[in-house]
């Protein structure tokens, strides 16, 4: 299985950059002995059970012997790390590397196999304790605190109660996981995604980790706290030990410790204490081991319909990172993979190959059965749709159609191709897709051609075709006549003596010509109704005429959803946009926010 | 088919059960002490469980009339529970041991017998058994389990064929069984049962030592054994016992009907009850093959 990293996510790398006295005093504990011992790749285990009772050093070579002839390899790897953490000493004798034991790791670790392990303090007895949670609860418990505390890293606004820990030490854990730009919601980043996909306890890790390298600006001893958490991992999950046995630091350590659901702190008449849970005593596992795995509920159909069988409004907010999230019930959650949801991810920087393994390592028990737990239509297409980025390289380009004729538009063509800069183009209908760059060379070429060509034809307007502006023109002042004509008539109609509002006519010319119209008002009728009728008739027309026009028709070659353009002119004017264009697939300039521009 | 168990644990996790040789019989006459022998155990079983948190120990006692669960690490997990001086785990083993002991002189006191000295090594193994197969189906994740005998007595030819039905179930269910033989003469069956079943047969030379070979060959997992070199079976001793008188024997008789072996010329299968008889058989197919010749 893919292991997701995030860091050097091994503790180990930590304990053994420590300065070789604060490593001595770490092994004086017993614990820690083991701790560090369990923490070694296989080979290096048996090397150190090899000579924990041999007092004089081991030559290399008696070592290499007894291993198999391809195993160099993994000898080289468990000696480094035994010499990094100082477990091994190397001392040189007579030109042969020969090691030795750490002589306080070597007999702490021999008390240690002999006595068997003991604790530095004893459960309380049950008389003391009146009723101890049972593992369940405690699990339930320590799941919880954790969930809650992830929730609260990853989107603090969401969580109800929040954690004791300052804003300063949120600000810590969050670091690297999660980007704050001013004035916008927090996001997670790449690896804040990582790190929610990772199992509790590389993530429990992960948090100890910063919460040890923080520790030493408190003025705590990261060798005690090491110390302590390695030894609270011994502890038995479940039985309760008296606070009392703990020093100051550790009493301030716990608290925090309660915050990450380490421990459950409980309160006595007389005394508290303190309940280790699985969260801690799983500390000291290695890494590697899928044992401390959650159960997953994710079922994936094959039509894309995610559903996730939980309550957790963290698996939910984990959820909203890369689906739609279309309902939720008390214990399922239902959410869509859509295409949408997938490109928001992508943009957050998530991969699908993290989207598929986080639904493959929570697939419910009942898919995960099942080879593959995932749908393969569904990791495909998302693995699909995040190749689809990656395809598409953007070029900004202009457009043009609408030649006059086959030789202008051939001219055109050539003349793009010349210059590198022709795209794509459209013999057929007379289409053309050449490159930002060279839109000024095609102009230049095609106001040229323009002059040729009217020369040729005798002066026919082409400038129609060109601009759109004449014709906005008598747009406008036909709909200014129309708007006035309305008026008039309106007042007419409604304002019983209009007569009153025109000007005095000394002349009496006007009086003259109201008396002809009205000695001849069948006459004026029918000139009048045929104005209007011209009127209507002509904007019939038109608009019939724009619907069957050559320019509003079949342009569906793509198969985006996308309208196409409307009329463009030959010349596109400036103020419009640099359209984009796509590879050689689509022949048309899409959106702009339907792409996102890789760089 | 063999239930493949699933191996989902890629890291060196182990699944140790141990059968402990506590024949009177043979301690009584054993260079090593009883009381060295179970430190350089406990020693060893400690190790275990401190090379990894999920490491697994059972041990079980083989005495010379019964054998019985004494150790569970599963159960006793309680590290830190201490009634004086010894750890819990050391104790709770020591005062079951005890009690087994215990129960098992009061069982041969009940049948008094005259049989070789040799303790319920099949009933040990066939418990160790049943024990991993609980493990298999009580889910999907579990160590890959092993076994080790710690024998120091000397083999019980009556138990032969119990044995050889343990050592053949675990090869079925891939279960490898080492063997650590302390006593002074080699042990054929956990010879064949090491080399059945893919496992280590180790004899110390040097019992004081017992510890150091124990850490050294026996606390090996077995994804380890992969790239270490680790004593390889000299000359497997593959003899057999047979079925009539319990005796080992070099040469013998077999079942061609169910493979039982016998040391005398029988003229009926005691196992099986198929009738011997060879000369009738080899005149019978001889003839068949006169008929038919000239037929064909």
């Amino acid at each position: 299985m893919p292991q997701v990293k995030i860091i050097a996510k091994n503790f180990m790398d930590m304990v053994a950059s420590l300065p070789a006295i604060k490593l001595d005093m770490l092994y004086r504990n017993q614990f820690i002995c083991e701790a560090i011992l369990r923490s070694l790749p296989p080979l290096a285990k048996k090397y150190v059970l090899q000579m924990l009772y041999i007092d004089v050093p081991v030559t290399s070579k008696s070592l290499m012997e007894w291993l198999l002839a391809d195993g160099s390899s993994k000898h080289k790897v468990a000696i480094d790390r035994l010499i990094q953490l100082r477990i091994l000493e190397v001392v040189d004798r007579k030109k042969e590397t020969t090691y030795k034991l750490n002589p306080t790791f070597q007999t702490n670790l021999r008390k240690h196999l002999v006595y068997g392990g003991i604790l530095p303090r004893e459960p309380m007895p049950s008389s003391v304790t009146a009723r101890l949670p049972t593992v369940e609860e405690l699990d339930e418990y320590a799941h919880d605190k954790w969930e809650r505390f992830l929730l609260q890293l990853i989107s603090p606004g969401q969580a109800e109660t929040a954690t004791s820990f300052s804003s300063s030490m949120m600000r810590i854990f969050q670091r690297g996981l999660i980007r704050q730009r001013e004035k916008e919601a927090p996001r997670l980043t790449e690896s804040g995604f990582q790190f929610l996909l990772m199992d509790t306890n590389a993530q429990l890790w992960y948090i100890i980790r910063e919460y040890i390298s923080n520790s030493e600006e408190q003025g705590v001893d990261q060798a005690d706290l090491i110390a302590f958490l390695l030894e609270l991992s011994f502890h038995t999950s479940g039985q309760a030990y008296n606070i009392n046995t703990l020093t100051d630091d550790q009493r301030i350590m716990i608290k925090d410790l309660a915050d990450l659901g380490l421990v459950k702190l409980q309160q006595g008449r007389k005394e508290s204490w303190f309940i280790p849970t699985k969260l801690a005593t799983n500390l000291s596992v290695s890494l590697t081991d899928s044992s401390s795995r959650k159960q997953g509920f994710v079922v994936v159909e094959t039509n894309f319909r995610m559903y996730a069988y939980s309550s957790s409004k963290l698996h939910c907010e984990i959820l909203r990172l890369f689906a739609r999230v279309e309902y939720q019930l008390p214990n399922l959650i239902v959410s869509a993979i859509t295409k949408e949801s997938l490109y928001t991810a992508f943009e957050n920087g998530i991969t699908a190959e993290q989207i598929v393994t986080f639904l493959q390592q929570n697939a419910h028990p009942r898919v995960a059965e099942k080879i593959p737990s995932v749908p393969e239509n569904v990791t495909d297409q998302i693995r699909l749709w995040e190749t689809d980025l990656n395809r598409v390289e953007m070029t900004p380009a202009h457009h043009y159609d609408e030649f006059p004729s086959r030789d202008v538009f051939e001219a055109a063509s050539d003349f793009a191709r010349v210059h590198c800069g022709l795209l794509w183009e459209d013999a057929k209908k007379m289409r053309l897709i050449v490159k930002a760059d060279i839109h000024m060379l095609m102009r230049e070429h095609l106001r040229g051609q323009n002059r040729v060509w009217q020369r040729d034809t005798g002066g026919s307007s082409f400038d129609d075709f060109t601009s759109k502006a004449p014709c906005m023109q008598y747009m406008v002042m036909i709909s200014a006549l129309v708007l006035v004509e309305t008026g008039i008539a309106a007042d007419i109609l409604l304002n019983s003596d209009w007569e009153k509002d025109l000007p005095q006519d000394p002349t009496g010319r006007f009086h003259d010509f109201k008396e002809y119209v009205k000695s001849n008002l069948d006459i004026f009728k029918w000139i009048g109704l045929i104005i209007i009728l011209g009127q209507g008739l002509s904007i019939l027309l038109a608009t019939v005429l724009r619907a069957l026009g050559p320019n509003n028709c079949s342009n569906y070659d793509s198969d985006e959803e996308f309208p196409s353009p409307a009329r463009l002119p030959l010349i596109s004017n400036h103020a419009q946009q640099p359209p984009y264009v796509i590879g050689d697939s689509a022949p048309f300039p899409n959106k702009n926010e339907s792409w996102n521009t890789t760089k | 088919m063999a239930s493949a168990p699933s191996k989902l644990y890629a890291d060196d996790v182990s699944h140790v059960v141990v059968l402990l040789d506590t024949n009177p019989f043979f301690w009584s006459s054993s260079s090593l002490s009883f009381s060295h022998f179970l430190s350089h155990v406990l020693a060893f079983l400690n190790a275990i469980l401190t090379l990894n948190q999920l490491n697994q120990v059972v041990v079980i006692a083989t005495g010379y009339n019964s054998c019985n669960y004494i150790f569970d690490s599963t159960t006793n997990l309680n590290r830190n529970f201490e009634n004086g001086r010894m750890p819990v785990m050391s104790s709770s083993l020591l005062h079951k041991l005890e009690e087994f002991l215990i129960k098992d002189e009061q069982l041969s006191k009940e049948e008094p017998e005259g049989r070789i000295n040799s303790s319920l090594l099949s009933g040990s193994l066939s418990m160790a058994l049943c024990y991993i197969q609980r493990v298999f189906r009580s889910g999907s994740l579990h160590p890959h389990p092993r076994i080790l005998c710690l024998q120091g007595s000397p083999d019980g030819p009556e138990q032969y064929v119990a044995i050889m039905n343990a050592i053949f179930s675990a090869q079925r269910s891939m279960v490898p069984i080492d063997s650590c033989y302390i006593g002074t003469q080699n042990s054929a069956f956990l010879q064949q049962a090491s080399y059945i079943t893919g496992g280590v047969h180790h004899k110390p030379q040097n019992l004081d030592g017992l510890f150091q070979y124990l850490m050294t060959i026996f606390a090996t997992d077995l994804h380890s054994r992969s790239f270490l070199h680790l004593p390889k079976p000299v000359g497997v001793d593959f003899r057999a016992s047979c079925f009539c008188h319990k005796n080992t024997i070099d040469m013998g008789y077999i079942c061609s009907v169910c493979l039982s072996i016998f040391c005398k010329q029988h003229k009926k299968c005691s196992t099986c009850g198929s009738v011997f008889g060879q000369s009738q058989s080899e005149a019978a197919s001889a003839s068949d093959k006169k008929r038919k010749t000239p037929e064909t």
